[in-house]
């Protein structure tokens, strides 16, 4: 369950410093990616970033976030397991999703609350394998 | 009652130490699988709360060496999971974990409860 708004304050400022370290880690790794320098260790960092974004971001009510890591964390297990191979369609994709991502947080830091990204949401889905 | 918290992730780290230290419990936190095992050698907790997923070594990296340092049958594991890592939890339960919380569907009460019954006597 989320957490009572009394919390959710408690503990935003902290959300908010860590989900943007989040984000920008997740940028700059998918950047790397878009080189070619590729190695199993930039995957296993974007699977991690993406799984505690998500993690965070879920216990926040911050549920926008949540599901666009989510499938983000899903896209780079596949890639981790070789069962998907990135296209760069797919790599600028990404990014536009973690632009909406940075759109997201700057509401949440201002208002408290989020936009809908179900484009993303929808584009992210169609990446993943079938 | 004494608690170890191995979780890589800073949010989660000091979300769930500042909620426990609220219930009076004292908390060592360590931020990967391999600090966690260091601190064992000076910091013997009640229970250990574990992340899956982490940087250096992992939880199931964790759990085979408690497995090893024959720390398991004393020391009870939960591990920290989120949706989806059903094949971990089974994966971590294999190898000793006691059980599993769900760190995203906050629920405090519960995984007070579940620490609890971890260190009730026999």
């Amino acid at each position: 369950m989320p957490l009572s708004q009394k919390e959710q304050l408690k503990f935003k400022a902290l959300y908010l410093q860590t989900a943007w370290q989040y984000v920008n880690d997740l940028k700059a790794n998918l950047n790397q990616l878009g080189t070619g320098n590729v190695t199993e260790e930039v995957i296993d960092t974007l699977h991690m970033d993406a799984h505690s974004l998500a993690g965070q971001s879920a216990i926040m009510g911050y549920e926008p976030v949540q599901s666009v890591s989510s499938l983000l964390e899903k896209i780079f297990k596949a890639r981790k397991e070789k069962r998907l191979t990135l296209s760069d369609d797919m790599l600028a994709g990404l990014l536009e999703a973690l632009q909406s991502v940075e759109k997201c947080l700057d509401e949440i830091e201002t208002s408290d609350k989020c936009l809908t990204m179900s484009d993303d949401i929808e584009k992210l889905n169609s990446y993943l394998p079938k | 009652m004494k608690i170890l918290l191995v979780e890589d992730d800073t949010f989660f780290r000091e979300f769930y130490s500042t909620k426990l230290r609220e219930k009076n419990i004292e908390v060592e936190t360590a931020a990967n699988g391999e600090e966690g095992l260091l601190r064992l050698q000076t910091f013997m907790p009640d229970v250990m709360l574990l992340d899956i997923i982490m940087p250096k070594k992992d939880g199931f990296d964790v759990l085979k060496e408690l497995a090893q340092m024959q720390l398991l049958p004393k020391l009870p594991v939960l591990v920290f999971s989120t949706l989806g890592q059903e094949k971990d939890i089974e994966k971590a339960r294999v190898l000793g974990a006691r059980g599993y919380v769900n760190k995203s569907f906050f629920d405090f009460e519960k995984l007070y409860a579940r620490i609890l019954e971890l260190v009730k006597p026999n």
